[in-house]
C-alpha cells in the first residue's frame, strides 16, 4: 500500500508540474476526449476453482496495458497473425519488439488530447500512474490470495 | 536616434513607464516566497496574499480554496493591471503591448479547436481561456473544421490573420494538425513582433531582440524535445523553429536531427549563454530543463528594468508576473498535495 501511495502521489504531482511548465490550458480537464472511444487499459477478471475446497472460488486479476495480454515483458498477444511462441526465436524477438513499439505508440495517442507534442515530465507522471495501476492489481490479487487461503483454513476447521 | 530618448519619451510614455516600475515593486521578495512555502493549507496562503496586492481578489472566495481559483484571481490582477496601461497608452506603446497578448491569443484559439475536436461544450472552454487573450469571435472558432474555415469564418478579423498564411491548408483538424499549427503561428508571431520592435529602434529594440531571442531559443529547445518519439518528421521540426535567435540557423540545423535529450545538450552547449543553463541540468535530470530556462528568464526580464525610456519594461512586467503567477501555482500545488519537500524545485525567485 506504501509503494501505491507513494506512486500515486508522485503522478499527481508530476501532472502539476506538467501543468506548471506547459500552462493551464494545455494540461485542464477540459480537454478530455469526450467521444466514444475504447479503453486502452482493461482488467481481466479469471475465476479459478480450488480443486480440493468446494464452493469457493479464487478471482484473479489482470492488467491488460495498451491493448496487450499479460504484461509487456512476457507478451502473448498476436502480432501479423503469429504469437511468439508460434515464430522462430529471432522472429519472436521481432515480434516483441514490434509489440513493444506498438505500445509506446498507444501510450503516446493517450496523451495526444494534451497535444501531439507533450513534454518528459507529463510522460513520466503517466509512467508513474502505470506503475499505481500495477500495484492495484498486485494488491487486488494479494488480496483474493489471502481470502482464498482464509477460506480453505475455515474450511478444513469445520471438518475437523 | 538611441541614446536621445531622455528627451522626448517622457511625453507619451513616461506616466505608464512610472506606473510600470510602481507595478514592479510590488512583485513578491524571497521573504514572501519563503512565508508561502511554510504555509499548511490553502487557506494559509491566501492568509499569506491578503497582505500582499492580490489580497483585495481573494479576500471574497470562500473555503475550500482550490488551487485553480487562486491562479485565477491573480491572473485577473494581470488583466487589470495590462487594461489600465492599454487605454492609457498612445501609438506605438499601444500596438506594442497588443502584440504583447497575441501568445495568449494563439492558445486560446489551441484550445477552442481542440476542446470542439473532443466534442467539449464551448462554454466551459470559453471559461478556461486566458483572458489576455480574448477576442470577440472567439466562440465561432467551434464550427471550423479545417484551417481554411477557421481562418475564412474567424480569424481573418483578429490579429493572428497575417500568421495565418504558413499554415493554410484544407486537410481536417487533428491532434498533429493542431499542434503544427499552434508552433507555426506562433513562429510567425514571434518573428512579427521582433521585426516591430526593430522599427521602434533604440533601446526597446536592443533589450527586445534579447528577449525574443532567447525565447525563440528556448522554444527550439522545447519543440525538439518535446517532438523526440513522435511522428514529426525532421524536416516539420525544422520549419516549426523561428528565423532568428542565437540559435539561427546553425543551431537549428543541429537540432532538427536530434533523437535523444543527450544530443540535445551536446548542441546547446557549443552556445556559451545556454552552456550555464545546461550545466544546471545533470544528465538524466532533463525534467529540470524547465526551471533553469525560467530562471534564466527571470535573470534577463530583471535586466530589463536597469535602463530607462524603453518599451521592453512592460514585456519584462508581464512576463515577470506570469512567472510569479506559476510560482504561486506551484506552492498552492505543493501545499494541496502534501509535498512541501518539493517545493523549491520550481519555484523561481524574482528578487
Amino acid at each position: 500500500m506504501g509503494s501505491l501511495s507513494s506512486s500515486l502521489r508522485q503522478g499527481w504531482l508530476e501532472l502539476s508540474s506538467a501543468r506548471h511548465s506547459m500552462g493551464n490550458s494545455r494540461i485542464s480537464s477540459v480537454l478530455f476526449d469526450m467521444k466514444p472511444h475504447s479503453s486502452a487499459t482493461t482488467v481481466d477478471l479469471t475465476v479459478s476453482l480450488p480443486v480440493n475446497v468446494p464452493h469457493t472460488t479464487q478471482p484473479h486479476f489482470s492488467l491488460l496495458k495498451w491493448g496487450s495480454r499479460g504484461d509487456e515483458k512476457s507478451p502473448s498477444v498476436e502480432v501479423d497473425g503469429k504469437t511468439p511462441s508460434q515464430a522462430s526465436s529471432c522472429s519472436g524477438r521481432t515480434i516483441c519488439g514490434l509489440l513493444l513499439l506498438k505500445c509506446g505508440r498507444r501510450r503516446s495517442k493517450a496523451l495526444s488530447m494534451f497535444g501531439a507534442l507533450v513534454p518528459p515530465k507529463l510522460r513520466v507522471a503517466q509512467g508513474s500512474f502505470e506503475t499505481s495501476l500495477e500495484a492495484i492489481i498486485e494488491i487486488a490479487n494479494t488480496r483474493s490470495t489471502i481470502l482464498s487461503a482464509l477460506g480453505r483454513l475455515q474450511t478444513v476447521d469445520l471438518r475437523s | 536616434m538611441y541614446g536621445f530618448e531622455a528627451m522626448t519619451f517622457n511625453i507619451h510614455g513616461g506616466y505608464l513607464e512610472a506606473i510600470v516600475r510602481g507595478h514592479r515593486s510590488s512583485l513578491l521578495t524571497a521573504a514572501d516566497y519563503n512565508n508561502l512555502c511554510q504555509c499548511e493549507s490553502l487557506d494559509d496562503i491566501k492568509m499569506h496574499l491578503s497582505a500582499t496586492e492580490y489580497g483585495p481578489y481573494l479576500q471574497n472566495e470562500p473555503s475550500p480554496l482550490h488551487t485553480t481559483t487562486i491562479v485565477e484571481k491573480c491572473t485577473l490582477k494581470l488583466v487589470d493591471e495590462y487594461k489600465h496601461m492599454l487605454c492609457q497608452a498612445t501609438e506605438p506603446l499601444s500596438t506594442f503591448l497588443e502584440y504583447i497578448t497575441y501568445g495568449h491569443m494563439i492558445d486560446n484559439v489551441v484550445l477552442i479547436v481542440t476542446g470542439t475536436l473532443h466534442e467539449r461544450d464551448v462554454h466551459e472552454l470559453l471559461d478556461k481561456c486566458h483572458p489576455l487573450g480574448m477576442f470577440d469571435s472567439i466562440a465561432t472558432l467551434a464550427v471550423a473544421t479545417n484551417m481554411r474555415e477557421l481562418y475564412r469564418l474567424v480569424l481573418v478579423d483578429t490579429p493572428l490573420a497575417p500568421y495565418f498564411s504558413e499554415c493554410i491548408t484544407s486537410e481536417d483538424l487533428d491532434d498533429m494538425n493542431i499542434e503544427i499549427m499552434r508552433n507555426t503561428l506562433y513562429k510567425a508571431y514571434l518573428e512579427d513582433f521582433n521585426r516591430f520592435c526593430q522599427t521602434l529602434g533604440g533601446a526597446t529594440a536592443e533589450i527586445m531582440s534579447d528577449l525574443l531571442a532567447f525565447e525563440a531559443d528556448r522554444r527550439a529547445v522545447n519543440i525538439t524535445i518535446n517532438s523526440i518519439g513522435t511522428e514529426l518528421t525532421r524536416d516539420d521540426r525544422r520549419k516549426l523553429y523561428s528565423n532568428f535567435g542565437l540559435l539561427y540557423p546553425y543551431g537549428h540545423e543541429e537540432l532538427a536531427i536530434c533523437e535523444d535529450i543527450e544530443q540535445v545538450r551536446g548542441v546547446m552547449e557549443k552556445y556559451p549563454p545556454y552552456q550555464s543553463i545546461f550545466a544546471k541540468v545533470s544528465y538524466g535530470e532533463s525534467q529540470l530543463l524547465d526551471n533553469a530556462f525560467y530562471v534564466e528568464e527571470v535573470k534577463r526580464l530583471c535586466l530589463a528594468f536597469e535602463q530607462q525610456f524603453h518599451y521592453a519594461v512592460f514585456f519584462a512586467y508581464i512576463r515577470l508576473r506570469e512567472q510569479e503567477i506559476r510560482n504561486l501555482m506551484w506552492i498552492s500545488e505543493c501545499v494541496a498535495q502534501n509535498q512541501k519537500s518539493r517545493v523549491h524545485d520550481s519555484v523561481v525567485f524574482i528578487f
